[in-house]
């Protein structure tokens, strides 16, 4: 009897004593394993893309960038309003060599990013993420889950992914109801973006369709005059601050075939850099076509 | 005709000015990454970085300028004697646009993404199948025949490069195309070198086993014959050795000219106009100019960088009419 009596304290003493430890262990694994979140979390990141630029601006704190790319400093990316970042940052201008000098311990870059480079930087056993040109918002959606798993910032990420949404979604509420008229980006550069391509969703989200839509093509294609005058867009895209110095895109304006078209449209500028990237730069695109769009409405209803 | 300074000394100067330069690119970073920068590195306690940059990006850099610059330089020289023509060039054979050729098709089918190494394998491919056809060519035509193949070869190799950019739908894989067309050493690695570094040596050796042959020629193709050289053997050798030796460095460094073109001109009255003279001069030459010229872009470095090919072009094209300008009296007499 005595031993069976005794049998549940010594039993239930072990399991407590067994348990303290445990609690303690679990606490202690669970405090480790944030420490260890924190330090394998990278420190010296460098892109080496325009895109992964942006998005790593977005993500992570100015002090965990090893380097951007030049052309994040240039002045065609004034609209982003990442300048204040960009400007303090350390550049890189896709060379292996300037890139093992800023030590880093991962290397953003894209698909077609200065491959050579990219390869050997892997091949000396570099922690390198590529990623895609975005053909769609999904594309963009996907890139910034990689991104921010990348750089250990994955509720950052889904934070931005939910911001952008919510935006985008309050923005094409207020889309006037109707079809999609027809946005000739002639003069945006030499290509005309077809179906399938980033450039046109974002130009779908902010209530038009492309000229290549119109046209019936998939991805970026040069078009000919004649192609561009069989269709009547409602709304013209002329020169942008990037193809301010002359360009042939910007020539065609001039043609005296178009200029009658020209003069007869509505206008807008969308800064070029709104529409290069999947990131969240694209609602700047998005609101100047929606605003767009409203003021057609208002014209035709007043 | 006499030469200006003997042989044995122009070569010892020329070994001297490879090594020299070679030395100079090893040392002498991209200005944007601060061109001395690797020696603060060394002294600052993080050599490890500092020599791993030199053994994987400085050296692998280096070699492949001085190989496809000896490259261009030999089969220049090699071509000119063959052809007894100053305006020959390892361009006229075709085998550097067919190398692109390759290399672009890897760009363009993607390829190259799944497997980095199958664009100078592509490139390698393309040049030995023009060496093949023009190799059959070359033993039944005489040496016109072989020249206009050779053009006829690069129109359409630079035909089927400009379809690849016209239907390529995605400008980004285009701008790719054509910087890689552009020609550069920058960035490659140590594979690259062992990839070319095989097929340019015995491109070299086979364009030596000429040498002889392309004295004799110096004569006229009836003396030559008189003396024993068999014409057909000479023409098969300086062919496939120029398509291999060129073919394989552009498979890894893309179009780089003017220097096949620039440097026999340059050595040829040092050498005292001797063909076989010329291989050797030529071929350390081409390596010094092409070695001079990679460094140049490093220092040149303002923005984006370079493209080496095209810093050749920028600068050989109006020397090599400066030249021709000066030298026309004696061309034309």
């Amino acid at each position: 009897m005595k031993p069976e009596r005794h049998m549940g304290r010594p039993f239930a003493r072990r399991a407590r004593v067994a348990l303290g430890p445990l609690f303690t262990l679990l606490f202690g694994i669970m405090i480790f394993q944030a420490v260890a979140a924190a330090q394998t979390r990278p420190q010296r990141i460098v892109s080496m893309n325009l895109c992964t630029d942006e998005l790593l601006m977005r993500l992570v704190d100015p002090s965990r960038i090893a380097s951007v790319t030049y052309l994040s400093q240039q002045s065609v990316n004034a609209p982003l309003g990442l300048d204040g970042i960009a400007s303090k940052l350390k550049i890189n201008h896709g060379l292996a060599e300037e890139i093992l000098m800023q030590k880093p311990d991962l290397v953003l870059a894209g698909r077609f990013t200065a491959a050579t480079a990219v390869n050997l930087l892997r091949q000396l056993g570099m922690h390198t993420v590529t990623i895609d040109p975005e053909n769609t918002l999904d594309d963009m959606r996907a890139n910034i889950r990689t991104i921010g798993e990348a750089v250990g910032e994955s509720a950052r990420a889904e934070q931005m992914i939910a911001e952008f949404d919510a935006r985008l979604a309050a923005l094409q509420a207020q889309i006037p109801p109707g079809e999609k008229p027809v946005f000739a980006d002639i003069g945006v550069n030499n290509f005309i973006s077809g179906e399938n391509t980033l450039y046109t969703h974002i130009v779908n989200a902010g209530g038009y369709r492309t000229l290549g839509q119109a046209l019936g093509f998939d991805g970026f294609r040069n078009v000919t005059l004649e192609q561009v005058l069989s269709v009547r867009p409602a709304l013209i895209s002329t020169a942008t601050p990037w193809t301010s110095p002359p360009s042939i895109s910007t020539m065609a304006l001039r043609h005296p075939a178009l200029r009658a078209m020209v003069e007869a449209t509505p206008q807008i500028t969308i800064p070029e850099r709104y529409t290069t990237c999947g990131a969240p730069s694209a609602l700047g695109a998005v609101e100047l076509l929606v605003a767009a769009r409203k003021a057609a409405a208002a014209k035709v209803g007043g | 005709m006499k030469p200006l300074i003997p042989y044995s000394l122009l070569i010892a100067g020329l070994a001297a000015l490879v090594g020299g330069l070679a030395f100079v690119s090893m040392v002498v970073g991209p200005a944007t990454a601060g061109t001395f920068e690797l020696f603060s590195m060394m002294t600052h306690g993080e050599a490890d970085t500092a020599w791993m940059i030199m053994r994987e990006v400085r050296l692998p850099r280096t070699a492949l300028a001085m190989l496809v610059g000896m490259s261009l330089g030999v089969a220049g020289a090699a071509l000119q004697g063959l052809l007894r023509n100053p305006l020959a060039d390892p361009g006229v054979v075709g085998v550097s646009p067919a190398a692109s050729l390759g290399a672009v098709l890897a760009l363009y089918t993607g390829v190259s993404v799944q497997m980095p190494l199958a664009l100078p394998l592509m490139g390698i491919a393309g040049a030995l199948l023009c060496a093949l056809l023009l190799h059959g060519l070359a033993r039944r035509g005489g040496v016109l025949t072989l020249v206009l193949a050779g053009v006829a070869v690069s129109s359409l190799c630079a035909a089927l490069m400009s379809l690849a950019l016209n239907l390529s739908p995605n400008p980004y894989a285009a701008a790719e195309i054509m910087f890689w067309l552009m020609g550069s050493v920058t960035d490659r690695s140590m594979d690259h070198v062992l990839l070319a570094g095989p097929l340019i040596l015995l491109g070299w050796a086979i364009l030596g086993a000429s040498a002889r042959s392309l004295d004799a020629l110096s004569l006229g193709e009836e003396a030559a014959a008189s003396l024993g050289v068999d014409l057909g053997r000479t023409r098969t050798l300086v062919v496939a050795g120029t398509a291999i030796c060129v073919g394989a460095g552009a498979a890894v460094t893309g179009g780089i000219g003017f220097i096949g073109l620039v440097v026999p001109h340059l050595l040829r009255p040092l050498v005292g106009h001797t063909p076989s003279r010329l291989l050797l001069a030529s071929a350390l030459g081409g390596g010094a100019l092409l070695l001079a010229a990679d460094i140049l872009v490093r220092l040149l470095m303002f923005g984006p960088e370079l493209k080496l090919g095209v810093l050749t072009a920028l600068v050989g094209a109006p020397f090599f009419l400066w030249l021709i300008f000066r030298a026309r009296t004696e061309l034309e007499s």
